[in-house]
């Protein structure tokens, strides 16, 4: 006797039931992680286009991203830098092991956050970072760059060298993507004010680990870490603003940044480079309407409570 | 916001330092210069616990034999500065007799006459240590100074930073904690708080006692640490000096030679006031002369002169034989002269590539070295450059110094002979680097029966300093990472040699383990064999002939050596320097320094030195097993709790046998000196190895090991089989 039969007995087809809906289905609580991400990030991800290393908010690029200058001569400049960063594998290797994999627990170390008491909070920075991965993606694809070991074998990274392009970094597009999303949702601060905050300084300056850690690692150049800075800001920025609003005109960025006008062959990706020459490059605009995220919208809300 | 990365601007003219600023090239760029990267957290004052700069007073004459340099300026935590002092006034070492003159009722101790003192002074040594008690269970330390302890633990009004505990009050705090006797247990984070050992609340503060291992436990007991019925115990007493870390002292060195000239002057302050006053009461109970002493100092630094042009050398030399004419002085007097012998290590840089020597001559042109800063690298990075000349501005060698992409000369140096000068390196407004220059004349020091005049000699010094690559304190002086260049141009035709070395570069922040230190990176200099293994000095193991080679030879286009290695405070003729060798099959720690074969330093660092190379002041006196084990790295002493046992590596704890080597010799009546008693017993443990006929290669090891590799003295037990 199969387990139906056992215990179910005849099955009557009319006898059916209306479940009750999910109480407050609009915060997705019913859904697993996994899932809830899936809506999140499918719904955000509706805002967001890129093309030609443009990315845009419903129309609107809030930034633009060349390669222009990233000449052999201007690579050699930068390999100088790499080889520079090599020394520190020793000291970071436990580090840029797990960020291989692992990027938002780096932050908890800066900010408290675990899923008792933020768990709107780590639902957002996780739909934020899945939506990152796919714009930059993007625009690597777009720009594309060989990694520094494809340049020179001595290189030798430490770890496995990602497929994709070297420039921008993905790893600090989507570090100070998250930095910028934490210092808003925490106190609202903007990155300009937040990266001098001493308190708020913190995730700017974890952000920025991550991204040299890369470096260090040996997959990529500086200038990658700068572009993807400017990126991940310029993408935090815009998605907080856009939740703030509640729909209607909004300010977001107007982010440029081009090695050959920004970002010399001999400059490094310093944490003073980060402080000064960041902010400028972000720029500011007006557009009419971001459009619309509800469901993403409810999840900043409770966020932000969380940390009230 | 931060600082606005600019473009680099030239190197300036030169300035004059002028007095009262500090002469010398460290403190200056500490304290009037770009300095370290200082971290407060929000609300932080001043006065809080942080580091205070404090400008000693030169002494009042004294009457007895004193270490000069206790007059340096030092940065002491706040919190371990005597509150008592004015900030504006000047501080003195604590007076020689003070409270322990015989009216002074501060001390009573039972010390037999055949006493020997041992002196520590290392960073995080417990007190409570069984092997550092008798049986009775109370302590064998005659006195505890915390350089870096809370002063309102004791509250002395004499002791001007930190606090210092005397024998008995060291047993009423193991009263206190343990019972005071070695049957109950020792509650030992309460007994290292009340101490001043540990200290876990102010910002500058001191864990290692807290952790599984500390050096300074290691080293005291491997020097001074016995089985508390053993004779050892009875004649050895111990007063330890418990110095600051890195943090205070200054990441590479900056306040360790006043530091440590205040800690060996302590030592032999109290070991002759504790003789002092118990000759008043009773002559026949004291040797003749004071106790013998002997000190252990684990530290060092690798760039400096190497020889008697160093301050930190050419004071202890001054003193030790002071101290001896003391003996023959006319009339009363109530100084003791008694035997003072100093042990450190020498060093651990053999394979850092923190050493080169560059040669210049107008016929074979400029040289260059190229010198690389780390990026993120929180403190300063210093080389230093010493060149035997004279003054004569047309003849002398100019150094230059460029950073990553850039080629820039520096002016000719116009400074008066006796003055410190420097050019600064700016970034906007900001200052990213200097080069102190100083025309050191010292007089070739000669000890008879007391010291006499010798013949002057001179060196041009250059120290090359380079602010922090990475700031979390908002400075703007942040210099670019990567490769530097140091360019030595001689506009004679007799190539001049120019001895280079990167200096020490410790942990800048309280209990770091690991720094970032800047090195020569010369591309021309091997690093690995083509097995990939390690090159080291001379090629191990010996050929069939019982020959090695020296491995520097070989490298001949190389600028960076191995020899010459050899910690810059421990390179000179008055103390003893030991290194390290693995103790199962006596081939020289990898990391243990080479020294340098001829005396006085003349040779460019290859030459195969002679049987009499170990003698000279440049290289090791002996050397002490530091790697002891099939299953681990190191060898085993005490740990930080009293009864581990725990492995460390490094030369450190040869220096500390090797003190050990020299109280057991004492203990048995030699009357030789400690280096002479290292030398014999490292010579009398190598020769049944040497093959004479085969001139087996030991000769040349000797600039690695000293006169030979001495078994270690540490009781072990059970024994090794």
């Amino acid at each position: 006797m199969v387990q139906h039969d056992a215990i179910v007995g005849t099955w009557d087809v009319g006898g059916i039931r209306k479940p009750a809906p999910p109480a407050t289905p609009d915060k997705l609580q019913y859904l697993s992680e996994a899932r809830r991400q899936q809506v999140l990030v499918g719904e955000l991800s509706s805002l967001f286009r890129v093309a030609d290393g443009k990315v845009m908010l419903n129309g609107s690029a809030i930034c633009s991203i060349d390669k222009t200058g990233t000449t052999k001569a201007y690579l050699v400049e930068q390999m100088n830098l790499v080889r520079g960063y090599a020394d520190l594998r020793a000291d970071r290797l436990a580090e840029i092991d797990r960020q291989t994999y692992d990027i938002i627990s780096f932050f908890g170390a800066a900010l408290p956050m675990n899923m008792g008491r933020k768990a709107f909070t780590l639902h957002v920075i996780s739909a934020i970072h899945a939506l990152v991965i796919y714009l930059e993606m993007q625009v690597k694809h777009q720009l594309w760059l060989g990694r520094p070991c494809q340049w020179a074998t001595e290189v030798q990274p430490v770890i496995q060298t990602p497929d994709h392009s070297s420039f921008p970094s993905g790893h600090a597009t989507e570090a100070f993507a998250i930095a910028t999303v934490l210092a808003r949702l925490a106190e609202d601060k903007g990155f300009a004010e937040a990266v001098s905050d001493p308190r708020l300084s913190v995730l700017f300056r974890m952000a920025h680990r991550i991204a040299m850690n890369r470096v260090v690692a040996g997959v990529h150049w500086p200038v990658d870490s700068a572009a993807g800075a400017v990126l991940g800001v310029a993408l935090g920025e815009a998605i907080a603003a856009t939740m703030a609003s509640g729909g209607g005109k909004v300010t977001v960025p107007n982010a440029a940044f081009s090695p050959k006008a920004h970002f010399p062959g001999t400059q490094d990706c310093s944490w003073s480079w980060v402080t000064s020459e960041l902010e400028p490059r972000l720029g500011t605009q007006s557009i009419a309407d971001p459009g619309a995220t509800p469901l993403f919208a409810l999840q900043w809300a409770e966020a932000r409570k969380e940390w009230a | 916001m931060g600082v606005m990365p600019g473009a680099i601007g030239k190197w300036s003219d030169w300035i004059e330092i002028e007095a009262p600023d500090p002469a010398d090239p460290y403190i200056h760029w500490s304290s009037h210069g770009p300095g370290e990267d200082k971290v407060r957290m929000p609300g932080d004052k001043t006065a809080g616990d942080g580091l205070v700069f404090r400008q000693f007073a030169t002494p009042a004459k004294p009457k007895c034999p004193m270490l000069g340099g206790l007059d340096e300026p030092m940065a002491v935590p706040s919190q371990a500065v005597n509150p008592g002092l004015k900030p504006d006034r000047p501080v003195y070492h604590p007076p020689q007799e003070g409270d322990l003159s015989p009216a002074d009722p501060g001390m009573e101790t039972d010390i037999p006459k055949d006493a020997i003192i041992a002196g520590v002074i290392d960073v995080g040594i417990p007190l409570g240590h069984t092997r550092w008690r008798f049986s009775d269970g109370k302590t064998r330390l005659l006195a505890a100074w915390q350089m870096a302890g809370r002063w309102d633990l004791k509250r002395q009004p004499k002791i001007p930073f930190g606090c210092e505990f005397y024998e008995a009050e060291i047993n009423r705090l193991l009263q206190t904690h343990g019972g005071g006797s070695l049957d109950g247990r020792l509650d030992e984070h309460g007994f290292a708080l009340a101490t001043g050992t540990l200290n876990l609340t102010t910002e500058l503060r001191q864990v290692d006692v807290a952790r599984r291992a500390s050096h300074g436990a290691h080293v005291m007991d491997a020097a001074a640490g016995a089985d508390p019925k053993s004779d050892f115990a009875k004649r050895v007493r111990i007063i330890a000096v418990n110095a600051p870390s890195s943090a205070e002292f200054g990441a590479s060195g900056t306040f360790l030679d006043a530091y440590m000239l205040h800690a060996i002057q302590r030592i032999v302050d109290i070991a002759d006031g504790i003789w002092r006053k118990k000759r008043a009461k009773d002559p026949k109970s004291v040797p003749e002369g004071g106790y013998p002493i002997v000190i252990n100092l684990s530290f060092g630094k690798q760039a400096g002169a190497k020889d008697e042009m160093d301050r930190f050398a050419s004071e202890l030399a001054r003193f030790v034989c002071e101290r001896k004419a003391v003996r023959t002085r006319p009339g009363p007097h109530d100084c003791a002269w008694s035997r003072v012998d100093f042990v450190m290590p020498s060093g651990n840089d053999n394979l850092t590539r923190c050493n080169a020597f560059l040669e210049p001559s107008a016929v074979d042109g400029p040289q260059e070295l190229p010198w690389r800063i780390l990026p993120e690298d929180r403190s300063s990075n210093f080389a230093e450059i010493w060149v035997s000349e004279d003054w004569d501005p047309k003849s002398n060698i100019r150094i230059g110094v460029s950073p990553p992409g850039a080629n820039l000369s520096v002016p000719r140096p116009t400074c008066p002979p006796s003055a410190t000068c420097y050019t600064e390196l700016r970034r906007g407004d900001a200052p990213v680097a200097r080069i102190y220059v100083q025309r050191v004349r010292q007089e070739r020091f000669v000890c008879r029966s007391k010291p006499v005049p010798g013949e002057f000699y001179q060196k041009t010094r250059y120290v090359l300093c380079v602010a922090p690559t990475y700031r979390l304190d908002g400075s703007a002086s942040e210099a670019p990472a990567g490769l530097w260049t140091i360019k030595a141009t001689n506009p004679q035709k007799a190539p001049k040699s120019c001895v280079c070395s990167v200096q020490t570069d410790q942990a800048e922040t309280p209990s770091r383990s690991r720094n970032l230190r800047s090195y020569f990176d010369d591309p021309v200099y091997q690093r690995y064999d083509d097995f990939g293994r390690l090159m080291d000095s001379y090629s191990y193991p010996p050929d069939a002939n019982g020959a090695v080679v020296n491995q520097d030879l070989l490298a001949r286009h190389s600028k960076v050596r191995r020899h010459g290695t050899m910690n810059a405070s421990a390179a000179q003729k008055t103390v003893a320097r030991v290194g390290g060798f693995r103790g199962t099959d006596l081939r020289p720690a990898f990391y243990s320094a080479t020294g340098r074969g001829r005396p006085n330093g003349q040779d460019d660092g290859t030459t195969v030195p002679g049987a009499r190379g170990s003698r000279a002041a440049g290289a090791p006196t002996a050397s002490l097993p530091t790697e002891d084990g099939y299953a681990h790295p190191g060898i085993l002493a005490s740990g930080s709790a009293d009864g581990s046992v725990v492995a460390m590596s490094g030369t450190s704890f040869a220096s500390s046998q090797g003190a050990r080597v020299i109280l057991n010799a004492l203990l048995d009546g030699d009357r030789m000196s400690g280096k002479l008693i290292l030398f014999r017993a490292g010579r009398d443990a190598e020769k049944p190895r040497w093959n004479p006929a085969k001139r087996s290669g030991l000769v040349e090891l000797l600039e690695v090991i000293g006169g030979g590799r001495i078994p270690s003295p540490i009781p072990r037990w059970p024994p090794r089989i």
